[in-house]
């Protein structure tokens, strides 16, 4: 009798024992890198210029140390477009900003703000409607890739955008063209299409991670619904190679919420993935990383990461907590305050 | 090191024990607890230990008690969406007065110490960690 105790005690310590298998952290670990949460809720980081941080949040377009929004969303004018999506041109800190009008059939028109230091300018309106507006600069509809000052479309014929990743300067689509095709490509934020090729949609639909390398090199992060794995393809000028070249051991950020963010520096790549950093080093072998800079980032939701112009900083947005300035050289982050 | 370091802030302790005396000094029995800490982001992690209690009670001179406890057993342990039933051990001091025969009042504080582990194929293979808590609590106790 004694024994039958023991051994349905020990399957019920068991059963409670493997009851954070499909959690996607440890607890404490988890709760020890719970950062501060903030009633902002911050959609992007837009850049720096001047040595001021600009960011988008629900409520508008705000400089870091600066109470009154720039850019602010009207709550109390039902009729009053919002902002949808901003981006940051750092060297002129002119905006574009998506406007989307409260009635959907209205569309949503973008604006390009030009600066000069103390004020913005009245806005020029750029023609027609449009879906998105990305980080980078570029801009779509149901007709084609845009870039503000570019008189042509840098990709017509689409019949659908299916999605986009975006990386600092770059920008990855994925498109259905008029025939039906599958398209996808890499365009810098000047508007040079760096990739042009064509695949299959069950290969496009699981991409979540992207990042250039160099201006000729870029890398697809592709979640693999087979196996539950992170797997980084190397991609060229026209098609995206058929064998992964690294797996990842870390698991899917947020389960698509949001892409895997990542930034890369000294030709390592860091991917923001569920509860940690993984670097793919210059070997092509990967390491999870938990502490230093990642300890108050690594359970974070990431909106965007982008370069500074200081090597091994970088500024990463996230959703609840603000601004975060990553430093690798010294392996720490912290919160940007001003 | 402030609270915020330490990524949780203050929290509560709540727990219900019996004991039986072995000796003119020493008691065994088992104690219920509750523990909530919220971390810096918000969320609630508890912390429920079930254990078997032994306490020492070196002194005792009627009117005023010094036990130590050490409390061995496990703790289910919930934060997010993560849950966990983790080992939980906790020594703890409680000097109490006895203002009627059987009731006294106290104060207890020590450590409580639980842990979460993961092998090294485990995709949480970083994550095995040590949680140690330092409540400071009133106690009430009935004894007969």
């Amino acid at each position: 009798m004694k024994r039958y105790i023991l051994i349905i005690i020990t399957i019920i310590a068991a059963l409670l024992v493997s009851c954070n298998i499909d959690a996607t952290d440890g607890i404490y670990s988890e709760a020890a890198a719970s950062t501060e949460s903030t009633s902002v809720t911050t959609r992007s980081y837009l850049g720096q210029y001047d040595s001021a941080y600009y960011y988008l949040t629900d409520d508008g377009i705000f400089k870091i140390g600066q109470e009154n929004a720039l850019f602010a969303d009207d709550p109390e004018n039902t009729d009053a477009p919002i902002i949808r999506a901003a981006s940051m041109n750092q060297t002129d800190g002119s905006l574009l900003i998506l406007w989307q009008n409260k009635k959907p059939e209205d569309g949503a028109v973008i604006k390009y703000y030009a600066f000069d230091g103390t004020k913005y300018a009245d806005p020029v309106v750029v023609e027609g409607t449009f879906t998105n507006l990305l980080a980078n600069g570029l801009y779509y509809n149901s007709t084609g890739i845009f870039k503000y000052g570019c008189a042509d479309s840098l990709v017509a014929d689409i019949k659908a955008v299916m999605y986009t990743l975006i990386s600092g300067d770059y920008a990855f689509f994925c498109i259905k063209d008029n025939s039906d095709n599958y398209k996808y490509y890499v365009i810098d934020a000047s508007g040079a299409v760096k990739v042009n090729g064509i695949g299959s949609d069950t290969v496009y639909n699981t991409f979540i991670g992207f990042q250039a390398i160099c201006d000729s090199d870029f890398v697809l992060l592709n979640y693999k619904n087979s196996n539950s794995k992170l797997e980084a393809y190397k991609m060229s000028a026209t098609e995206i190679a058929a064998d992964p070249y690294v797996t990842l051991k870390s698991s899917v950020p947020y389960a698509f919420s949001t892409q895997a963010m990542s930034f890369i520096y000294n030709d390592e790549i860091y991917f923001k993935c569920t509860s940690y950093f993984e670097k793919i080093k210059t070997d092509n072998e990967t390491e999870q990383i938990n502490t230093g800079f990642a300890a108050n980032l690594r359970t974070a939701e990431i909106t965007n990461i982008l370069p500074t112009a200081d090597d091994g900083i970088f500024v990463a947005g996230t959703k609840s907590s603000m601004l975060y300035r990553i430093d690798l050289i010294n392996n720490s982050s912290s919160r940007i305050t001003e | 090191m402030t609270f915020s370091d330490t990524h949780l802030k203050l929290g509560g302790f709540a727990s219900l024990s019996y004991q039986a005396y072995l000796s003119e000094y020493t008691a065994l029995g088992g104690e219920l607890a509750y523990v909530f800490n919220y971390s810096n982001s918000g969320l609630l992690l508890t912390t429920v230990p079930i254990t078997a209690k032994f306490t020492y009670v070196p002194v005792q001179t009627g009117k005023f008690d010094i036990a130590l406890s050490l409390n061995l057993g496990g703790a289910f342990i919930r934060y997010n969406e993560g849950k966990y039933f983790a080992p939980f051990a906790s020594l703890t001091l409680t000097p109490s007065f006895f203002f009627t025969e059987n009731w006294g009042l106290g104060v207890e504080t020590g450590l409580m110490v639980t842990s979460e582990f993961y092998g090294k194929n485990s995709n949480k293979n970083l994550a095995s960690a040590f949680c140690g808590l330092m409540p400071v609590t009133l106690t009430l106790s009935y004894r007969h």
